[in-house]
């Protein structure tokens, strides 16, 4: 017997560590009986792998956690960290093998709302991040960059601020940060 | 069919099980082993066990097949988790099943695509995509780290999820 078909959410919900194994089941003995489901639920998977492709390769740009930059470490990817505080100049550099640069911004985002990252370079804005989500004890924002993307950046100055507000006041920089980005590094053949 | 049939003669019936079956088995053995190879070994074994089941008019309800190859799964899941023994000797007598025979759930889908496609998700999307799918975290978890509420955390990978699938279809037309 067929009941009623899987929602959406339920073919998204499988795939989550939250389940209750139950509902997994429910899932399960489902697709079992269910083509049309069997192909929701599988897409869905393709999709996630996609995903999970894609972050492994460095292919992306993101407000991160730990939690990912730690499964990142745990895939064997490539990356460089610069930690940042505010107002301070900050030279970085890109090697031609990494994989992602990750910049740790440093400052009190605690009870920040309406949170924006804005990137210049050479005083152009290039990039604007909006809503960005931020923990309620916040001391750090995690950016990741696709290390590809920056490596076609010259060596010419980045900087990269964060608007927020607080309460009832309008938005405003909560920190500035400046990184003298020194272009691309590549190692000698001898490995120097 | 399979059942009705002198072993070594239904094999088009026997494909046909496997073709319609493989796909599901090699979802659950992803979500329950974790594990590509894994999952593959078991979509073999749970495929190859029904077929030999469904040979010796062993199974009850041949028109629940797919209970039938649910409850193998989970008992074969169980044991190769405590054990990772293989079952060699089943494959190479049925090696006319082999994975060349399959069609995969879904072929990989293009990574320059779905590069495009998390670029223009909002950023609490992305950010809560990645750590459910990627860094595996719970929904408590993420609502601790990002002051969202569980719930919120929900509708908000769902949507992800949706609205990358939706960017997917339209750019494949």
């Amino acid at each position: 017997m067929v009941d009623e078909h899987l929602s959406p959410a339920d073919v998204t919900e499988y795939w989550t560590p939250d389940t209750p194994a139950d509902e997994v089941g429910r899932v399960e003995a489902h697709v079992f009986a269910c083509a049309d489901c069997a192909q929701q639920l599988g897409a869905a998977r393709a999709l996630i792998d996609g995903v999970r492709d894609v972050m492994r390769r460095g292919r992306f740009q993101a407000i991160v956690t730990d939690a990912v930059l730690n499964r990142l470490a745990r895939d064997g990817v490539r990356m460089r960290t610069f930690t940042v505080e505010p107002g301070t100049v900050v030279p970085c550099a890109v090697w031609a093998d990494d994989q992602l640069i990750v910049t740790r911004l440093r400052a009190d985002f605690r009870g920040l709302e309406h949170v924006s990252v804005v990137m210049e370079i050479g005083g152009q804005e290039v990039d604007r991040i909006t809503d960005v989500p931020v923990g309620p004890d916040a001391r750090e924002l995690i950016e990741v960059f696709s290390a590809a993307r920056i490596r076609e950046v010259p060596q010419i100055d980045v900087r990269l601020r964060v608007f927020g507000s607080r309460g009832h006041a309008g938005d405003e920089i909560v920190a500035d940060y400046l990184l003298e980005h020194g272009g691309t590094i590549r190692r000698s053949a001898d490995g120097g | 069919m399979i059942a009705s049939s002198p072993a070594g003669t239904a094999v088009e019936a026997e494909s046909e099980l496997y073709r319609r079956f493989a796909p599901r088995v090699r979802l659950f053995g992803l979500k329950h082993l974790r594990d590509e190879t894994a999952a593959n070994d078991l979509t073999q074994q749970a495929l190859l066990v029904a077929i030999e089941r469904l040979r010796a008019n062993d199974v009850r309800e041949p028109d629940q097949i797919g209970s039938f190859i649910l409850g193998t799964s989970r008992m074969l899941a169980q044991a190769q988790r405590r054990t990772e023994r293989r079952r060699a000797e089943l494959r190479a007598e049925y090696a006319h099943l082999t994975a060349s025979t399959v069609d995969p759930v879904e072929t990989l889908v293009d990574s320059a695509h779905i590069e495009n496609c998390l670029r223009h998700l909002g950023e609490r999307e992305r950010t809560v995509l990645m750590l459910t799918f990627y860094a595996e975290s719970p929904a408590v978890e993420i609502s601790d780290a990002l002051a969202m509420s569980p719930g919120a955390v929900r509708v908000a990978r769902h949507r992800a999820l949706a609205r990358m699938r939706d960017c997917l279809e339209l750019r494949h037309g």
